[in-house]
């Protein structure tokens, strides 16, 4: 029987005040490990017993891991969080399905818990930030006790609460690309109410010139075993000339490439029904947003 | 390994030695005796636990006490002035009966006073937003609002009444 009252697992509990001595201690205690930021998602898993680390690494009080900093682009240390994200005028101003998805987040309390990092390591496939993160063409840094890489977001993720990251490692860093001028971006969601997690939830980033789509990126989330890139409905768009028809067909090759299932927020059928139209309506905010 | 950790709870410092699985609200209802932090769903879908940590609302079932060392708390008992006046929030619920089982209260006034003192004029639309992860199952949150709404500084002060941000 769960118990939701109390946290009844016991462990060790670490608070490192650098990166260096936070992967250190990873490295050390392997896969018995976790790593803990807001811990919104990870108390909630230890309360359901899915998880049983004998060893916790609270990054939290990291000052190296939290930042965000406009530098060719834009850098974000992994313990922003989703309230900081929402608020930031770099995101605000240039960024905006970026800024969409984080306000969009459950409520202000884990709003202000919840850590970019944490969501993406998490490994949800309804995860709000990996969409238009990955729409942006963000990369991320994971940095282990003997090395340091860099890897698209996009190919970040493996499964429902499965990524890249190995024992030992720590995402301490998202990259996202400047954009060029004319791009416009989107982020939408479809939830029972505003609180919940998606059912559906797209991000849409594409560079116009005058009435031709120069690029388009369409990155779709709940809706697949990771959050996923409608490649083939990306395609039809890039190089074309904008309107509704081929909106229309962009949105329905998304549709037909998501592979929803059915779990409690939705059901297979209704996630491709609304994908469609989200798409649709994610393109077309993304086009006028990219300007004249 | 247990850790002594020093937390200030309503302008009070407290010393205390926590366990690293302790829950902020379980040190402020069992060991602290602040009952007023409820226990709702336990997973962060209710918002009955909410408390402001530095100043931001968080959610104490799901907070580790160990992690809080040096951090300043609020929570509902300390919302009121120390000689027991009401803050605004406080009467203004009372007068627009938003208040029926009671049990969402303390977590939707400090989300009020959290909202106020980051926007003293908040439209509807904001009151809503800010409180959606709060949920009241008695009142349909229309009075909710209503009370918060009528704490903003613009109606305040056309009704010739003090500032809510005390």
């Amino acid at each position: 029987m769960v118990n939701t009252h109390i946290l009844s697992q016991e462990f060790e509990y670490f608070e490192p005040k650098t990166i260096e001595e936070a992967v250190l201690l990873l490295a050390t205690h392997g896969e018995k490990a976790k790593v803990i930021a807001g811990g919104t998602d990870l108390l909630v898993q230890m309360k359901m017993e899915r998880f049983h680390p004998k060893y916790l690494t609270s990054i939290a009080k990291i000052p190296a891991l939290h930042y965000i900093i406009e530098e060719n682009g834009l850098r974000i240390g992994t313990l922003t969080s989703f309230r900081e994200v929402e608020r930031s005028p770099a995101i605000k101003n240039k960024y905006l399905a970026l800024a969409e998805a984080a306000r969009s987040v459950s409520s202000v309390q884990i709003k202000n818990m919840g850590t970019l990092g944490g969501n993406l390591c998490h490994g949800s496939p309804a995860a709000d930030s990996a969409p238009p993160m990955i729409a942006f063409g963000a990369k991320v840094k994971l940095v282990g006790a003997n090395h340091e890489r860099m890897i698209p977001l996009e190919d970040f993720f493996l499964g429902p609460g499965k990524t890249v990251l190995t024992p030992g490692e720590l995402l301490v860093e998202l990259q996202v690309p400047e954009l060029s001028a004319q791009t416009g971006s989107a982020f939408l969601k479809m939830t029972r109410v505003s609180a919940d997690l998606a059912k559906v939830n797209v991000a849409v980033v594409i560079r116009r010139e005058n009435n031709f789509c120069k690029e388009c990126r369409i990155v779709l989330g709940a809706v697949a075993k990771t959050p996923l890139r409608a490649k083939k409905a990306e395609e039809i768009l890039k190089g074309e000339k904008f309107g509704a028809h081929i909106v229309k067909q962009v949105s329905h090759m998304a549709s037909e490439e998501i592979q929803p299932i059915t779990d409690i927020r939705s059901n297979a059928w209704y996630r491709k029904e609304v994908s469609r139209i989200v798409v649709r309506d994610a393109i077309n905010l993304a086009w006028t947003r990219a300007g004249g | 390994m247990k850790k002594q950790i020093e937390l200030i709870v309503n302008g009070i410092k407290r010393e205390i030695v926590v366990s690293p699985n302790e829950l902020l609200l379980n040190v402020l209802r069992d060991r602290l005796g602040l009952i007023g932090t409820k226990y709702g769903c336990g997973i962060g879908e209710c918002g009955a636990c909410t408390v402001l940590v530095d100043g931001e609302s968080v959610l104490a079932c799901l907070t580790l006490a160990i992690g809080l060392d040096g951090s300043e708390i609020v929570t509902i008992e300390g919302i009121a002035q120390p000689d027991g006046r009401l803050h605004p929030v406080q009467e203004s619920f009372l007068e627009n009966g938003a208040v029926q089982c009671g049990f969402c209260t303390p977590g939707m006034i400090v989300m009020a006073k959290a909202l106020l003192d980051e926007n003293p004029n908040p439209s509807e639309r904001d009151v809503r937003d800010h409180i959606r992860g709060n949920i009241c199952r008695c009142t349909g949150y229309t009075q909710i609002v209503k009370a918060v709404l009528d704490c903003s500084k613009e109606k305040k002060s056309k009704e010739g009444k003090g500032d809510c941000n005390l």
